[in-house]
Formats: structure tokens, C-alpha cells, sequence
């Protein structure tokens, strides 16, 4: 480009031309930081944002055997790990996690918690037992330290990159926590106890190339990180009690008679839900004879299983875009059934799996069950947890998200140790839209504890949070986040940042096809904050970056105005020139609403990139009569801190 | 410090172009007629070591793509873009309808669903990011005309010949092509054809346009058919959008098309013309074939002869100008019925024939003005071909119209009303653009500084080397910068172009940039590491696309220096230089035992010192200390081999940095006095 008009303004910047005054808190450079994610991507991480061509993840097969001793509530479990070291690093030494050891009173998770209410004289954690290893056909016992909920164990020699394979075989035991106060648990019903199992057998930690081992340890908010795998579990319980589980069960016809797989099949073939186990097959006796429940899972990262004798069980089929069906069921006491509770689970697990199928991604497991228990909602593949006491809207919208997670982080598997918005955010997000479509949106809006609590417009209620000292960037870590605030930041502004993105700035269209193209690129893959950033700007075809700094990296503010309006040459027939101002750190693009004293009503949309060099702008409005107001975004979508300047009356001049 | 004046000389602006004039002596009268206060930024005291020399600056790895030593890795790859492109013009209604081709070739690890398009033209839509981005009282390149941008007719898929439609969407200044099947990674490929129209702008942001002239239009087209986005293995697809200022970033590829014009029409344009004898006339080849063996220039189409019937081939019906190139990432061209039309040879260092060209119409051709635009061109590609690296093309055409400056591979457009030094640096400076960014191919929508700040730096040398220095070269004298650095600029270098608030553009993007290569050639490094260094940049480079990084990598990596302090602070920081001499102790208070000498880095930018002493006895030294002494403070203490009293100790003597005080540079006795 010719220089010459460069100089020229060169030279009258330093002598005619002052810098813009920009308000103090405005600097358009930070937010069109040029520096801001522009490292180039690399082999295993592509620079768009998809897993490079050296990508690789390591792989973990579990064999599992558990009995459930209904006596003491505990377990007790053997499994056998197969894991496979695809990364180009030889390993000398590998992590596992131990999530129960959070439950002993000396834990990290113990000492860094406010004081827990439940049962404090419950002391949890993993009784290891043995651990032997194989490792190129030879067997070892194992040399192993367990710092807290972590357990690595030293390798006589290196497992080998790229191929090698190592057994890991433990036996274990542990007591079931008390009422679910660590995502699983033990409760008392009327017809018996109803178990839910999970974090209940030593897993793998995860190797990345991100940064090797994760060992986070688990302290309580953090969830977890975890690698893809094949599963093959049996569970032996009491002969009375009902099993449900990740997976598919593989012996039905050992456990259970021919009457209840009858009513299996029908309700494969049933829109509406139909009843395996009803109310009068319930009876509470403690049976001494014992069975066991054989389950497989593919392609997952997790198991997580319920068993009852008091359980009412129910089901219904799920119909995927694909024509493939699925099984959606539930288990509950009686006493929480009825079509103001549980008697409706089923109807919104099912809707709900149809909708994120059609909308995002496949649901890839033949089952989906939601258990009614102690604990108040926790997703599992295929299984999900929620409260006994949800009711109508809070059952479905704890139903519909939970099943959420199958998507973030079962499908897509972010490290949610790390990242809790990438699973809990787009989930909330998903949500949103779940509750839009289910039953011609009969829970509709989502206003809930996740998504503006106290019910009112989602972009303007966030802004007490927003301004609040609780205000934190999106992106900390989830252990560091005060408990009160995590809903706030990492649900709903998460959520929130979503849909401004999918209804503001790139319209559904754009959005849709590049958030999709997120999940795919990242099925049974372990994206990073950058991976998603990238795939939106590369899929959509926009340079996302101020937006992902301002509202995910930083905890910035919008503050949108109007700040003056004047007519050419004082005559409004000729046209007005509108001036707005970004006052804050944020920016957004900009739509206003201008109206005439004729009558007349026009809206103005402005890019964000007005706000590229400065925080003021002027534009030309060809108004034909006096302007009555000029309203900045008049529909009130934008998180904007202080909407009293938003509003330009005459009075205002 | 008030009611300091720097007297800047400004001599070497020489004179502007005509449509600044006012502006240009309002600018003078201001500088001469005004005690500038310069305030300096308040950071004395902020002088922090380890802020400068910053242990975690540019210090994340290498990897397969790119290596930590700044060359491409050992598996770079970079996409590419071959097009086949049929466009005709029309006079009537000044519109360009065409077809391109293009086969895009996949050379990336990755598999591609999707790819996206350069609609460039949309940018003149009413409604486009550019015109609702651009200021009330005009756009920054000056009255904006509107036009539909471009009309896309079809977008299909070419498979075995036979050609279907596909889907696609368009944002603006971008068209996303949704692909069937994937586009799989290492060397796939996709061919794609789209026919489209558009109604070319009169001022099309000073990059391209058409202009009335005594005897008829001239056309300078660009950005004239949709083009691929780049795909890297830096961020995947680029796509921002065009908005003005931030230029283009493109793949390499081979060109071929076709130009359906008027008859009248003379057509140049980037590569080398394949049909000559089908649209010029025997005496225009036999002409064409003289200036290829001649240094002088040579006549094609000389003034008396325009407008002459003869010298176009007989006939009614338009003609079809079919163009090649090869390994270039654009082609553009321009056409007119009063082009005066003359080329001579250019002699590279390799003995390769090559052309140098210009039109211009007739009132442009004065012996100060356009009459020498081909010896300024044949200049700047001989001195730039044997001092970095040799320009690749057969042809390099000068092309005189409404584009005040506008660089495209192998064909600029330069102001027809350009004179005397104007002509020199625009012409030496758009085709200084060859080596920046058509031959190193960088990404200039996000990294101005990379082709405007090289090829700035590059201008300084043809500048000098042309005809014993006919002309002074610019962007080279520190001081002169001074009152624009010390300013407080809220600015860096590192700034998206789009983002530079327009005064600060020339600065940032090509004076600051260049001013910072030459005192590193001149002052930290010297010619011979830096020249190494620079031709080892661009050697790596070449039909590449290098980051910011590869560039300071490299020239670290070639010149053996770790020059991050300085890449930190210059393009990074708007840090500013404020050297200054504190004190000067004599050794047992007697000056033949030698001297301690204090000096200060105020500032929070340091540089290498040179230090002048005068002693009473008229012995004159020089000491020269590495940046080094600024590691571990900001104040510096040397022993002085004095023999008597000193008369004068001086910073910066020979006023190469751009101290923004030189008041604290200049230690005298007296200084020494009037501080107690």
C-alpha cells in the first residue's frame, strides 16, 4: 500500500491531531489482541482447532468384578486395567485415581472443604488390597506410592511408546458413602436401600501432550479427566435387588425372568413408557441368595451402576435421526413416582436424547437410565443420577441435563478437573434449547439455578453477578472457584456466552454448523479451552478471539451508550449523526433502535469492529423527522452493566 | 522539562503529492512555527531489568511445523491454489463477468470439510463490515463508492468433468464452500468453479479503480475474482474479513487467464502475455523484442501514436489477452485505450531476461514524471535482486492511474500525478513489495509491519544505491522519529492493522519497523551478521508464510544473537530510549589516574551504548559498551583512561537512537555545577 497518505497522517499525529480521550476503561488493543491465542498449532493440535495428524490418546480396557456387601454397605472389587500407551513417549511410571481416599478425614479434599454436614463420622477411602502389574508378558507386584487421591506405580522398566501395553490388576475395597455427598452413595426408602456406585474402582489418569500425567488431585468441585476404553463389569448383589448399569446388561436372561424381559422388548418397541418392575413386585426381604449383573460398555470413559430392591423400573425406546433405536429407563421407589415426579422420568430422558441427537451428535449407547437416589444429579455414560425429591420442572430440567452430559464431556471428553465450563457450560447451554423444544417448550424458558435463578432475562440478571466482587474469570480452575459462584460463572455466563454467540454475533446457521463441527472433531477426544476456541473461529470463519479473551479469559464488563445525537446542519430531514460509546473492557456488536416523532422506527446494526480503534463511535442515521429516542440494544440481549445511559431521549442533549 | 525545541530537519519530505500540498505546508508551518513540549512518558523510574530481558519471551518450543531456530520445520507444508480464470470487461457499464477455476490442492495433515473464499468486492457493499466500519466523514482511503459487490452466479464442484452445485454461504468479504466429501489431507484435491460479475468501484480503497483521462479510461483491476483464504498450521483457515486496512494474505499457485477487452484496449498484467501476435502488432513485438535488449528505454506505444488505428491489430470484435503465471499468490492487470507504453530489459544477477514496463497516458508523461517510472523500475529490481534475493518474474510493469500506490506480483499501480522523488519512492516502494509479501508470502491482514516495515527498510537501500542517491531515502534517522515515539502512543507494532487508529498506521507499520532493522544493521548487529541474517530470512521464507516469530527466530538464529530484548521492546512495547550521563568522578580527584564514568537507562527500552569524551587536552575518545550493562540495573559505572579534565562526555554522539531526551545525554563540567 502507498505510503504516502501514511506519512501524511504520521506527521499530523504529532503535531495537530491529539489521541483520542478514550474513557478510562476502554483500550481496544486488549481486546483485539493481536497476540492473544497465536501460537501455531502443532502436530498433534492442529492450528484450526481439530486433532493434528499426530494425535493420540492413550487407551485403558477394564474387567471389573464387584459384590456389594449389603450388611456393611461396602464393596468389594477386583478389576484388571489393559492400558495401552499410544503417545510417542516411552513411560516409566503410571498415575491412577483413587476419588474414594477423598472420603478420609486426612484427605486434601477434607481439609480444603468448609465443614460438611452429612454423616462426619463416615471415613471412606480405597483399601487397597494388592496391585500386580504385566508388562511385556511378565508379571510383577508392583511398586506404588498413594499421595491422596492419587496412586502411581513404578515401573521395573519403561511401557514402550506407541505400543506398548501394561495389566494392571487391583484388588480393593472401600465403604459406600453415606447419602451421596461424593456424586455416589447409600439411601434408606421404604422397600430398601437404593445404592448408586460410582468413582468405584481405581481408574486411569489421564497422559496427554498437553502436559503428561494429569494428577490433579479430586477435592470435591473438580470433576474428572479420563481416558476411553471398553468396560466388562459384573456386579453381585443380593438376589432381590435390581441392577442398572452403564452399558449393556449381557445376561438379562440369567438375571431376570421371562415376564420383565417381555415388558423389555415391548417397551423397545413403545413411544410411551412402559413398566418392567411395577409397584406390587416390590418386596422388602432381605434375600441371602445373591446373583450377578454382567454389563459392557464400548467406547467409554466410565461405569457407573444402581442397584435396589425397591426400585420401580420403566422404559421406553429412543428414536435417533439415524433410525437406530436406543432404551430409555428409570428406576425409582415407589414413593417418588407419580407424573409430578419420577413416573415422567422416562418420557424426558427419552425427549430429551431424541433432541440433542437431532440437534448436535448421535447418542452412541444403546441405554440411557436415570436412577432416583441420594445423590442430586450426576451424569455417568449412560447413567445418570438425580435427586429423590426433583419435581416437575426441576425433574425435568435435572433429567435434561444430566443427559447432557453424555454429550459434554462423555462424547466430547474436555478435562473437566480443569475445565468445568466445557462441560457444565455447553451442557447448560444445550439445555437452554432441550427445554425450548420438549413437549412444545411446556418447562420452558430454562430459568433455573444454572441459568438466571431468579427467572428473569438472562442477559440483564447476570449483570449483579457480573459486577459483583464474586466476578471471576470463566477460565479458573473449578477447585478454586467459591462454591456459591460456580453456577453463576461457569453454567450460566458460560451458557450465556453461547447463546449471545449462536443469536447475536454469527446467527444460528454459523453457529450450529461450527459448534457440531466442535463435537465432531472432539468425539472420544480430549479438546483443550484453545480447541474449541479455534474450531468456532474456523468453522464459523470468524476471528472470535476478542470475544473468547473478554468473556471466557478475563471477566470483563459491557457498557454500551449513547452518548449524543445531532442533525445535519441542525435539520433532522437531512439526517442525524448518532454517537455510542463503549465504556468498559467489553465489546459486542451493536444494534439500535431509533425512533421518529413521526412515527417512523429504523434499526441500525454495527459490527463490533466499530470499536477497533476507539471507544466512541459516529454513524449516519437518514432520520426524515426529530428523533424521539435512540435505543441501544433495545432488545435487551447484552449482559450491559449500566443500561440507564443506553436510552437517548431529546431531553438527554 | 518545558519549552524544549527540537529543530527537526524536513527537508527530506521532500515535496508531496499534489492533493497534500495544503496539508503539507499546514504540517511544516506547524513544525517550524510552534515550540513542540514534548512530554515524556513517566516511566524513569520503571527501568526493571528482567522486564526487558525477559527469560519467557519467545521461549515456547519449536515443533514439526515450524522450527525453534525461526526456518520452516521438517514437515512445513502450505496449501495450493491454481486458477484458471476467463473474465471479460465491459466499458459500458464497467463491470468484470467471469469464471475462475480453481484447483485447490490439500497439502495440510489435515482433512478439510470445508473451505473458504476471498470475496473481496464485497467490501464496496453498502452494508458490508468495511462501510458501516468506516468513519462518518468519509473512509479512510477517501470517498467510498458502493457498488453490489460481487454477483456470484454459480458455485459448482468439479468431479470427472462433470460439475455440480454445492453449497455455500457468504459473510461479507467471505464465501464458505461446504464440501461433500472431504478434502483428504497430503495432497488432495478439489476443483471448484464459480461464475460471478461485478461493477468496478471508481476508488476501490486505493487498491484498485478506474480514472478518466484525456483520451480515455484507464482500468486497474484487483481483487477481481474470488480467491482462496489461507489454511495454516497457525490458526486453520483465516478469514477475517477485509475491512481496509489489513491487506492479503494468499497461497501460492499458477495462474492462467484470460482477458476478453475492447480492441483499443492495451492490456498488462502479472506474468508474461502468451498470445502477443493474436493482440499486438508486428511493430509492437518487434518494438517489445528491441526494449529486451536494451538498457535504455524503448517505445512500444509512444504519444503521437495513441489513438492510432494502426497500432492495434485490424478487426472489430474484442480481443482475448491470455496471461501465465506461475508460483505467485495473485495476478492483476490494467487496461486502457491511452496507454503510452515503453519497457527496457533488466539484468539480474543470474542473466535471466527480464522486462521492466510502464503505461501511463499522456499527461503523465513529463522527463521528471512517468517518463522515467521504467528506469525506476529496472533500478529497484536490479539493486534489490543483488543485495537480498533475485526477483523471480519475466516482467515488472509500472502501471499510472487513479491507485495512489498499490503493489501486486509482477504489476503496480503508482499515482499517475506522482513526480520527481515522489515517483522514485512510490514505484521503488511498491515494487520493493515483490520481496515483501509476494516473495516471502506473510499474513499482512494481521501483520502490516511485515511487508510495509521490510520493504520500508529495503526502500532505504535502493534509495541510496539509485543513481548516486539521486534521492534520501527515508525511515531511517532515529531523531527525526523522536517526537512520534515519545509520544504517548497507546499503540505497538504488534497491532491488528484494522486496529490502528490511523494516525498511528504509518508509524507502526512502516517507520517504526524500518527504523528498528536499520539500527540493528547499523548499530547493534552490523551489516555483515545483519545482511546474512535478512537473505537467510528471506531465503527460508520464500513462497512460505512466516509468522512474526520465524522472523525473529531467524535473524537471532543467522545473526548468533539473542536479540529478544530488542524484539520485545520495539515490537511489542512502545517503550521509549532515554540514555542519560549521571556523573563523572576523577580517580583520587586527578583526571591522569583516569575517570569513573555513571551513566542511566531512564527509560524502559535499552540499547547498546557509544559514548563520546572530550578531554581539555583535545584528545577524543570513544567507548563503545554492549547492552549487556543493562542486565542487572539501570545505571552503569566504566573507568575512562583519561590523561587530563574532561571537557564533554556524550551519549550518542553521531544522534543514530531515538533518545526521546537528549537534553541528559551531554555532560559538561558546567552541567556537573549547576546540578549542585
Amino acid at each position: 500500500m502507498n505510503k504516502y497518505i501514511y506519512l501524511l497522517f504520521f506527521l499530523l499525529s504529532s503535531s495537530i491531531i491529539s489521541f483520542p480521550q478514550e474513557n478510562n476503561f476502554y483500550d481496544p488493543q486488549k481486546v483485539f489482541d493481536l497476540l492473544f491465542d497465536n501460537q501455531p498449532g502443532t502436530f498433534y493440535r492442529s492450528g484450526s482447532g481439530q486433532p493434528g495428524p499426530g494425535y493420540w490418546q492413550n487407551h485403558a480396557d477394564y474387567k471389573i468384578d464387584a459384590r456389594l456387601n449389603e450388611i456393611d454397605n461396602s464393596i468389594e472389587g477386583k478389576e484388571e486395567i489393559t492400558y495401552t500407551n499410544n503417545s510417542p513417549d516411552n513411560l516409566s511410571f503410571v498415575w491412577l485415581q483413587l476419588e474414594q481416599n477423598s472420603l478420609k478425614d486426612s484427605s486434601k479434599s477434607a481439609l480444603t472443604s468448609p465443614p460438611q454436614p452429612p454423616d462426619r463420622n463416615f471415613r471412606g477411602g480405597f483399601n487397597i488390597k494388592s496391585i500386580s502389574i504385566e508388562l511385556e508378558e511378565v508379571n510383577y507386584n508392583a511398586v506404588y506410592l498413594i499421595s491422596d487421591t492419587r496412586l502411581q506405580i513404578r515401573l521395573p522398566k519403561d511401557l514402550k511408546a506407541k505400543t506398548g501395553k501394561l495389566i494392571i490388576k487391583i484388588d480393593y475395597s472401600f465403604k459406600i458413602p453415606p447419602q451421596g455427598y461424593a456424586r455416589c452413595g447409600y439411601m434408606d426408602t421404604k422397600n430398601g436401600i437404593v445404592y448408586e456406585l460410582a468413582q468405584w474402582y481405581p481408574r486411569m489418569e489421564v497422559y496427554d501432550d498437553i502436559k503428561g500425567w494429569n494428577s490433579l488431585p479430586f477435592l470435591g468441585a473438580g470433576e474428572f479427566y479420563l481416558e476411553y476404553g471398553d468396560f466388562d463389569y459384573n456386579i453381585n448383589v443380593p438376589l432381590n435387588m435390581i441392577v442398572v448399569g452403564s452399558g449393556e446388561l449381557v445376561n438379562s436372561k440369567e438375571v431376570l425372568n421371562s415376564k420383565v424381559l417381555k415388558r423389555l422388548d415391548a417397551a423397545r418397541q413403545s413411544d410411551k413408557t412402559v413398566i418392567i418392575k411395577d409397584s406390587n413386585e416390590i418386596k422388602n426381604i432381605i434375600s441371602k441368595q445373591r446373583q450377578t449383573w454382567h454389563f459392557k460398555m464400548k467406547n467409554t470413559r466410565d461405569v457407573s451402576w444402581a442397584a435396589s430392591a425397591a426400585f420401580i423400573w420403566d422404559a421406553a425406546k429412543v428414536n435417533l435421526p439415524e433410525g437406530r433405536k436406543a432404551l430409555a429407563m428409570s428406576v425409582y421407589p415407589i414413593e417418588y413416582s407419580g407424573d409430578s415426579a419420577w413416573s415422567r422420568s422416562t418420557e424426558y430422558l427419552k425427549r430429551s436424547i431424541e433432541i440433542y441427537s437431532k440437534n448436535w451428535y448421535e447418542y452412541p449407547y444403546p441405554v440411557a437410565v436415570n436412577v432416583c437416589g441420594p445423590v442430586g444429579g450426576m451424569e455417568y455414560p449412560g447413567i445418570i443420577f438425580c435427586s429423590y425429591r426433583a419435581k416437575r420442572k426441576d425433574m425435568w430440567m435435572v433429567t435434561t441435563h444430566e443427559i447432557g452430559h453424555n454429550w459434554f464431556p462423555m462424547i466430547v471428553g474436555s478435562n473437566e478437573r480443569e475445565n468445568t465450563w466445557m462441560d457444565e457450560g455447553f451442557n447448560t447451554f444445550i439445555n437452554i434449547y432441550s427445554t425450548d423444544e420438549f413437549n412444545n417448550g411446556e418447562y420452558a424458558p430454562k430459568r433455573d439455578h444454572e441459568y438466571a435463578p431468579n427467572g428473569g432475562n438472562p442477559a440483564r440478571e447476570i449483570v449483579e453477578f457480573l459486577v459483583s466482587p464474586h466476578s471471576l474469570p470463566i477460565m479458573t480452575y473449578a477447585d478454586a472457584i467459591p462454591g456459591p459462584y460456580v453456577h453463576q460463572l461457569e453454567y450460566y455466563k458460560t451458557a450465556l456466552g453461547l447463546v449471545m454467540l449462536r443469536e447475536n454475533v454469527l446467527g444460528h446457521d454459523r453457529f450450529d454448523y461450527a459448534f457440531r463441527t466442535y463435537i465432531k472433531r472432539w468425539s472420544y477426544k480430549h479438546p483443550s479451552p484453545i480447541d474449541f476456541f479455534r474450531t468456532i473461529n474456523d468453522a464459523a470463519g470468524e476471528n472470535l478471539n476478542w470475544f473468547w479473551k473478554e468473556w471466557f479469559v478475563k471477566d470483563w464488563k459491557l457498557d454500551q451508550a449513547v452518548k449524543d445525537v445531532k442533525y445535519v446542519d441542525n435539520d433532522s430531514s437531512k439526517g442525524a449523526l448518532i454517537t455510542i460509546e463503549n465504556k468498559n473492557q467489553m465489546v459486542m456488536p451493536v444494534t439500535i433502535e431509533i425512533k421518529e416523532k413521526n412515527g417512523h422506527t429504523g434499526r441500525v446494526n454495527l459490527p463490533v469492529e466499530i470499536w477497533e480503534r476507539s471507544g466512541e463511535w459516529s454513524f449516519k442515521y437518514n432520520s426524515t423527522g426529530i428523533i424521539d429516542s435512540v435505543i441501544i440494544d433495545p432488545d435487551r440481549v447484552l449482559p450491559d452493566i449500566d443500561s440507564s445511559n443506553n436510552v437517548w431521549t431529546p431531553g438527554n442533549n | 522539562m518545558y519549552g524544549h525545541q527540537e529543530i527537526i530537519n524536513f527537508d527530506w519530505l521532500g515535496e508531496l503529492n499534489l492533493n497534500y500540498i495544503n496539508s503539507y505546508y499546514l504540517v511544516t508551518i506547524v513544525f517550524i512555527s510552534t515550540l513542540i513540549k514534548l512530554s515524556y512518558a513517566q516511566e524513569n523510574c520503571n527501568y526493571i531489568p528482567g522486564e526487558t530481558f525477559d527469560i519467557n519471551f519467545l521461549n515456547s518450543p519449536g515443533n514439526i511445523y515450524r522450527s525453534g531456530n525461526g526456518a520452516p520445520g521438517p514437515n512445513y507444508w502450505t496449501n495450493q491454489a491454481d486458477y484458471v480464470i476467463k473474465a471479460s470487461l465491459d466499458t459500458a457499464q464497467k463491470e468484470i463477468t467471469g469464471m475462475v477455476t480453481v484447483t485447490y490442492t490439500n497439502n495440510s495433515p489435515d482433512e478439510l470439510n470445508y473451505l473458504w473464499l476471498q470475496l473481496d468486492q464485497n467490501i464496496y457493499k453498502k452494508d458490508s463490515r468495511g462501510s458501516l466500519t468506516s468513519p462518518v466523514n468519509g473512509c479512510r482511503y477517501g470517498k467510498q463508492n458502493y457498488t453490489q459487490g460481487y454477483i456470484i452466479k454459480s458455485v459448482k464442484l468439479i468431479q470427472n468433468s462433470d460439475a455440480s452445485s454445492v453449497q455455500y454461504i457468504v459473510n461479507d468479504t467471505r464465501m464458505q464452500i461446504i464440501l461433500p466429501h472431504l478434502l483428504k489431507a497430503h495432497g488432495d484435491k478439489v476443483e471448484i468453479e464459480i461464475e460471478y460479475s461485478f461493477t468496478i468501484p471508481e476508488l476501490g480503497l486505493d487498491r484498485m479503480g478506474y480514472m478518466q483521462t484525456e483520451k480515455g479510461i484507464i482500468y486497474e483491476l484487483a481483487q477481481w475474482y474470488p480467491r482462496l483464504e489461507v489454511y495454516d498450521d497457525i490458526i486453520g483457515w483465516n478469514t477475517l474479513p477485509y475491512l481496509g486496512m489489513g491487506e492479503f494474505y494468499l497461497d501460492y499457485g499458477s495462474f492462467d487467464y484470460y482477458l476478453t477487452v475492447p480492441r483499443d484496449q492495451i492490456v498488462v498484467g502479472s506474468g508474461i502475455l502468451q498470445n502477443p501476435e493474436e493482440v499486438l502488432t508486428q511493430d509492437e513485438i518487434k518494438r517489445l523484442d528491441e526494449a529486451s535488449k536494451s538498457d535504455k528505454r524503448v517505445f512500444i506505444i509512444k504519444a503521437n501514436e495513441l489513438k492510432n488505428q494502426q497500432m492495434r491489430p485490424a478487426g472489430k470484435e474484442n480481443l482475448t489477452w491470455h496471461f501465465k503465471m506461475e508460483n505467485s499468490r495473485d495476478v492483476s492487470w490494467a487496461c486502457s485505450n491511452s496507454f503510452i507504453w515503453d519497457a527496457a530489459r533488466i539484468n539480474l544477477p543470474g542473466s535471466r531476461p527480464c522486462l521492466a514496463m510502464s503505461v501511463y497516458p499522456d499527461e503523465s508523461f513529463t522527463d521528471t514524471t512517468w517518463g522515467r517510472a521504467t528506469e525506476y523500475v529496472k533500478a529497484t529490481i536490479e539493486i534489490n535482486s543483488k543485495l537480498w534475493y533475485e526477483y523471480p518474474y519475466p516482467v515488472a510493469v509500472n502501471v499510472a492511474g487513479v491507485v495512489g500506490g498499490m503493489e501486486y506480483p509482477g504489476i503496480v499501480f503508482c499515482d499517475c500525478k506522482a513526480k520527481k522523488n515522489e515517483l522514485w519512492e512510490v514505484t521503488t516502494h511498491e515494487f520493493g513489495h515483490t520481496w515483501f509479501p509476494m516473495i516471502v508470502g506473510s499474513n499482512e491482514r494481521e501483520y502490516a509491519w511485515m511487508d510495509e516495515g521490510l520493504n520500508t527498510f529495503i526502500n532505504i537501500y535502493s534509495t541510496i544505491y539509485f543513481n548516486n542517491s539521486e534521492f534520501k531515502p527515508r525511515g531511517n534517522d532515529a531523531r527525526e522519529m523522536v517526537a512520534f515515539l515519545s509520544k504517548k502512543n497507546p499503540q505497538t507494532i504488534m497491532t491488528y492493522p484494522d486496529n490502528f487508529i490511523m494516525q498511528n498506521f504509518g508509524l507502526n507499520a512502516y517507520y517504526k519497523p524500518s527504523l528498528g532493522l536499520y539500527m540493528l544493521r547499523n548499530y547493534i548487529l552490523d551489516s555483515a551478521r545483519f545482511d546474512y541474517a535478512f537473505r537467510t530470512y528471506i531465503n527460508r521464507w520464500a513462497y512460505r508464510h512466516p509468522s512474526p516469530n520465524d522472523f525473529f527466530r531467524t535473524i537471532n538464529d543467522a545473526a548468533g544473537e539473542n536479540l529478544n530484548w530488542f524484539w520485545k521492546e520495539w515490537f511489542f512495547e512502545n517503550w521509549t530510549l532515554d540514555q542519560a550521563v549521571k556523573n563523572v568522578k576523577y580517580i583520587d580527584n586527578d583526571p591522569a589516574k583516569g575517570t569513573l564514568i555513571t551513566i542511566e537507562n531512564l527509560g524502559k527500552m535499552v540499547m547498546p551504548i557509544t559514548i563520546e569524551i572530550k578531554e581539555k587536552n583535545n584528545k577524543t575518545g570513544r567507548i563503545n559498551l554492549p547492552v549487556e550493562i543493562w542486565q542487572r540495573s539501570g545505571e552503569w559505572t566504566f573507568r575512562y583512561n583519561s590523561t587530563s579534565l574532561i571537557d564533554s562526555v556524550i551519549i550518542d554522539p553521531d544522534k543514530v537512537l531515538p533518545d526521546v531526551n537528549p537534553n541528559n545525554n551531554t555532560w559538561t563540567p558546567d552541567s556537573e555545577s549547576s546540578l549542585k
